[in-house]
């Protein structure tokens, strides 16, 4: 059993480049000085954090294993918090839960998946009950350190036959963390970007232009991965949602808060991610 | 002992088995048992009349008297021994020599037994001069077909192979029309034909010719160690586990050790010291043969000789080995997205001779097809019809229910491992076994385990099992998991636990578990892994619903290949004997050149049902290359079964082809091998074989005798039911018995009477 600890995040030590150090503490400071008034509250004695006026469920203690696909959200821990832990918590849990429970509930609507609904685990990347959930989600990997633990760690997951999806990021900082974390793990791969051919677009549903998202702000959104050997026609072992965040449209899919046909073709991807994962 | 019997009884043992007792009294009945009932009275009259006599010696002396008086009763009704003799020279006596390579063992001694024989059965011999001046006398000769011979002399003993049913036909076919007496058989028992001897032995029954067996050789050696059999791999996929089991017979070598070694074609791929048990006088070795590229191989497996061994050439054993290229394929239905479908398929993936095709469920009336032929293989899921399915070897069912299926379509996956001889594997999930409504289907018919528990909620949590193989496990070579037996076994003990959702009932009669789980801390096994021969295919359960574990588990090495290893070893078990539609083999597989063969073709169609009216012709292509025709009929007594007559003249391996036409339904058979070589052969089971010899003899009405008590034949023979026979009266009243014990009683009786003063 894993209890999630969200928010506990020692200093990294793996080497930063300098320029990334000073951007990031600017933008955090800023950030931080901006929302100061709207810091959410985090209740101990509910459990429950504030979040815009939503209530968020804190997260509890792990199901225990039990064979369903059960979604599995990376908890890793970021160098400099700068405030971005008060916009809903630390990073790696931004849409959390609302994100994977709609998700799962769509997942187990539409498709013969038989997902838990009502959980899913939280566990960092050195946890042994990763292992038992070789599909794993990472939110805002833009602001993801890593101690060398980790990197075996995750090494050791993507080797075995884990597939890992980094989402909820944008802009070519956070994709330069990205890149760098990843040239940590596996230093021999090289991100490739995917076009409509590949067949993690034809898992479940036919998705012959999945880069024509509406854009995540200043940018488009791209989709990139990392094979086996650099080969594309091997085993897909990560996925890039690049300045994109399809959880965002999970978690807010009961609330209209973004038109259907975006909301649709977030869950279609998310469909065809897990489909594929779990068959390939 | 018999001697003693036949001095006291008049006549041998053999008379006394054949003949029928009568009575012929010299005066009528009632006068001889009137005139007993007069003396019996007499005496008792008489002794009761003697003064000072106790009431014991009183009742002894009377009963001594009046058995003396019955005995002579006895003698005047004149028992009579009525039996059927041959009439002299009238008859026919066949005596059959075994001619084979066993014959040219010594046993230890200075002469073979082809020599002990040979001095036995001589022409000068006083056993044969007796029994020519009674019979006309046909030798001969056998081994793996039987001809006539002049005498005994000239023994060649190049038989490589005993066929005791076929010597046993042939000879009463060829007197058929001749009175014959009986058949005399001269062998080591060293029976290796393959052939039934039950037919031959029917048939000699029934025209009642009695079968003499006369045993040559050893029963037993003193010290000797013997490839009894070698079993090698019917017809493994390139890159599969090559384990080969020995059978080892010992004698007199407790605790020794032996070196076994397998050569491929000439070249050592297995090398093995085994030490030798103290008691046991069988054991089994296993060899593990380094891997053999796709084509056939010979494989010849020796023991090292020990020292003094009684006999040493019986230290080897030779077989071929034909490796299949593949690629075999395999359809596995998956009902939802889940990761043992991507891991099963990864860890497949990476054998060259495995083609999984795979069909996922992704959603209602939604497939996604991984791994087909052309885009309209599965196009509409399932296959509707048996000659798309049995175009499968094996099948995996994943967590699929059983309603997914139609009728139909349950059938068809019954038979296809009842009829087309496919292997079926049914893997644990929350849609498998009874949780997935396969009770009572054909499906369920063909589990190796009853599905006869009550569903369990597949909601509830799992049962987290470590599992462990049964011993029939630790043998299967799908279930090696490392390059010896102990790091096979240190490699299971290492396993993390998996976690079961499904019900698993009792084990069928017939099936083999051969892997068990128990939850931590429970004291009793539940069957994880089993496996049952059904029809002509075999159907496995495999109950767990995440081996994927045994890959990424977190105390798993990224490097460890086990979930691989262990499930393309488990896919080829699942391929490895599903049988093409047309299939040819030699039998035997191994003979002397110069030997006939039978050819056998079995021809399907493509339903895998059998059939009887194809043209079937099977292509033999010799050792030199010369390709020679062979046109087979079918067998009438197996549907589906061709055959026909092959002698195999040159030594060296043939390549058998068979091409069966049926209208336009023209299909090649999968090659089959046949090695013509005598090599080590007929002398596997080279110790004497009495117990069959004593069968064939007491199943005919024929006797048993060790080579050195073959003199008694001479009289034996002669009382027979069959032939040109008269019945003879035999007496029996004159037997040295009766005045023996004549004499005891007398004697007891006059000692005893002076004893008490009365004589």
């Amino acid at each position: 059993m894993t209890r999630a600890e969200p928010g506990r995040c020692p200093a990294p030590v793996m080497p930063v480049a300098w320029r990334t150090r000073v951007f990031g503490a600017i933008v955090g400071t800023a950030a931080a000085m901006l929302f100061a008034g709207a810091v959410p509250g985090e209740s101990a004695a509910q459990g429950r954090r504030q979040r815009g006026g939503d209530v968020v469920a804190e997260p509890g203690e792990n199901p225990r294993y039990d064979g369903r696909f059960t979604f599995a959200r990376i908890r890793y821990e970021m160098g400099m918090d700068f405030g971005f832990r008060s916009r809903g918590g630390p990073p790696w849990s931004h849409d959390y839960p609302r994100g994977e429970r709609n998700f799962t509930k769509i997942l187990e609507e539409l498709t013969a998946v038989r997902p838990r609904t009502a959980e899913s685990v939280i566990l960092a990347l050195t946890d042994k009950d990763l292992f038992k959930y070789p599909v794993a989600y990472m939110a805002e990997p833009g602001f993801w350190r890593m101690q060398e633990p980790d990197v075996v760690a995750l090494r050791a997951y993507l080797g075995k036959g884990g597939f890992i999806i980094f989402d909820d990021f944008r802009g070519p900082r956070e994709w330069g963390n990205l890149e760098f974390q990843m040239q940590l793990v596996l230093p021999e791969l090289r991100w490739v970007r995917l076009d409509g051919t590949h067949p993690i677009f034809d898992a479940f549903y036919r998705i012959p232009q999945p880069d024509a998202l509406q854009s995540y702000g200043e940018y488009m959104p791209s989709f990139w991965a990392l094979f086996e050997d650099n080969d594309p026609k091997r085993r897909m072992i990560a996925l890039a949602n690049r300045d994109n965040d399809l959880s965002e449209y999970w978690e807010f899919s009961g609330q209209g808060l973004f038109p259907v046909d975006l909301t649709n073709e977030a869950y279609k991807l998310g469909i065809n991610y897990i489909v594929y994962a779990l068959s390939r | 002992m018999d001697a003693f019997l036949s001095l006291l009884f008049k006549y041998p043992t053999r008379v006394w088995e054949r003949g029928e007792l009568v009575w012929s009294p010299v005066a009528p009945a009632w006068l001889i048992v009137t005139v007993l009932l007069l003396a019996l009275g007499l005496a008792v009259w008489s002794y009761q009349r003697v003064q000072g006599l106790s009431g014991v010696h009183r009742a002894v002396l009377t009963a001594l008297r009046a058995a003396t008086l019955l005995l002579v009763v006895g003698a005047l009704l004149r028992p009579t021994l009525v039996v059927a003799s041959a009439v002299p020279q009238r008859n026919v006596l066949a005596i059959l020599l075994d001619d084979s390579r066993s014959m040219a063992l010594k046993d230890g001694g200075e002469q073979t037994r082809a020599e002990l024989v040979a001095r036995s059965f001589a022409d000068s011999a006083a056993l044969v001069q007796a029994l020519g001046e009674r019979f006309a006398l046909r030798f001969y000769r056998f081994a793996a077909d039987v001809r006539p011979a002049a005498s005994a002399a000239g023994y060649q003993t190049a038989g490589t192979r005993t066929d005791l049913a076929s010597a046993l036909d042939g000879a009463r076919q060829e007197l058929a029309g001749l009175p014959l007496s009986g058949i005399i058989v001269v062998s080591d028992g060293a029976d290796n034909g393959g052939r039934e001897l039950d037919p031959a032995l029917i048939a000699l029954r029934a025209r009642k010719v009695p079968v003499y067996t006369v045993g040559a050789g050893l029963e037993r050696f003193p010290r000797d160690v013997a490839i009894e059999r070698v079993l090698l791999p019917a017809r493994p996929l390139v890159g599969a586990n090559l384990l080969v089991d020995v059978t080892l017979r010992l004698r007199g070598v407790a605790n020794e050790s032996i070196v076994l070694t397998a050569e491929s074609d000439g070249r050592v791929v297995a090398t093995e010291t085994v030490k030798l048990p103290a008691r046991e006088e069988t054991m089994r070795a296993r060899l593990r043969l380094e891997e053999l590229e796709a084509g056939t191989h010979r494989i010849t497996v020796r023991a090292t000789p020990l020292d003094r061994e009684t006999v040493a050439e019986n230290n080897e054993a030779h077989g071929l080995v034909q490796v299949r290229a593949g690629p075999d394929r395999i359809l596995y239905v998956e009902g939802e997205p889940r990761p043992e479908l991507g891991f099963l398929r990864r860890a497949i993936a990476v054998d060259s001779a495995l083609n999984l095709v795979a069909l996922l469920r992704s959603a209602e009336q939604k497939y996604l097809r991984l791994g087909v032929r052309d885009s309209l293989e599965l196009v509409s899921g399932f296959p509707a019809s048996r000659e798309e399915l049995f175009g499968f070897r094996g099948v995996i069912l994943g967590s699929i229910e059983a309603s997914f299926f139609t009728p139909d379509q349950l059938r068809m996956l019954g038979e296809f491992v009842s009829q087309r001889g496919g292997g079926l594997m049914v893997i644990g999930g929350r849609a498998a076994l009874a949780e997935g409504g396969y009770r009572g289907t054909p499906v369920a018919e063909v589990l190796p385990v009853a599905l006869d528990r009550s569903p369990r909620d597949v909601d509830a949590a799992p049962m987290e099992l470590r599992i462990r193989p049964t011993v029939a496990g630790l043998a299967s070579s799908a279930l090696q998991l490392g390059g010896s037996d102990s790091a096979s076994a240190h490699k299971w003990d290492s396993l993390p636990p998996l976690t079961v959702v499904n019900a698993i009932g009792s084990l069928r009669p017939g099936a083999t578990a051969l892997l068990t789980g128990r939850i931590e801390g429970q004291t009793s096994d539940q069957t994880v892994l089993a496996s049952q021969r059904f029809g002509r295919g075999t159907a496995f359960v495999f109950s767990p619903q995440d081996s994927w574990l045994w890959k990424m588990h977190a105390d798993i090495a990224v490097d460890d290949r086990t979930h691989s290893t262990l499930w393309r070893q488990l896919a080829r078990s699942l391929t490895e004997e599903s049988p093409e539609r047309v299939e040819i083999a030699a039998v035997p597989a191994r003979v002397a050149p110069g030997e006939a063969v039978e050819l056998r073709a079995r021809v399907a169609d493509e339903q895998f049902l059998d059939i009887n009216d194809a043209v079937v012709v099977a292509r033999v292509t010799t050792p030199s290359g010369r390709e020679t025709e062979v046109p087979l009929e079918w067998s009438l007594a197996e549907n589906g079964v061709y055959s026909g007559r092959f002698v195999a003249e040159e030594a060296g391996v043939y390549t058998l082809g068979a091409e069966s036409r049926r209208g336009r339904d023209t299909v090649a058979a999968s090659p089959g091998v046949l090695l013509a070589d005598d090599q080590g052969a007929d002398v596997e089971q080279a110790e004497l074989r009495a117990p069959l010899m004593r069968r064939i003899a007491e199943e005919t009405g024929g006797r048993y005798y060790p080579l050195a008590e073959s003199e008694r034949l001479a009289e034996d023979v002669l009382y027979t039911e069959s032939g040109v026979t008269v019945r003879e009266a035999l007496d029996l009243w004159d037997m040295p018995v009766v005045f023996l014990l004549l004499a005891v009683l007398l004697g007891a009786e006059w000692q005893l009477r002076r004893s008490r003063g009365m004589a």
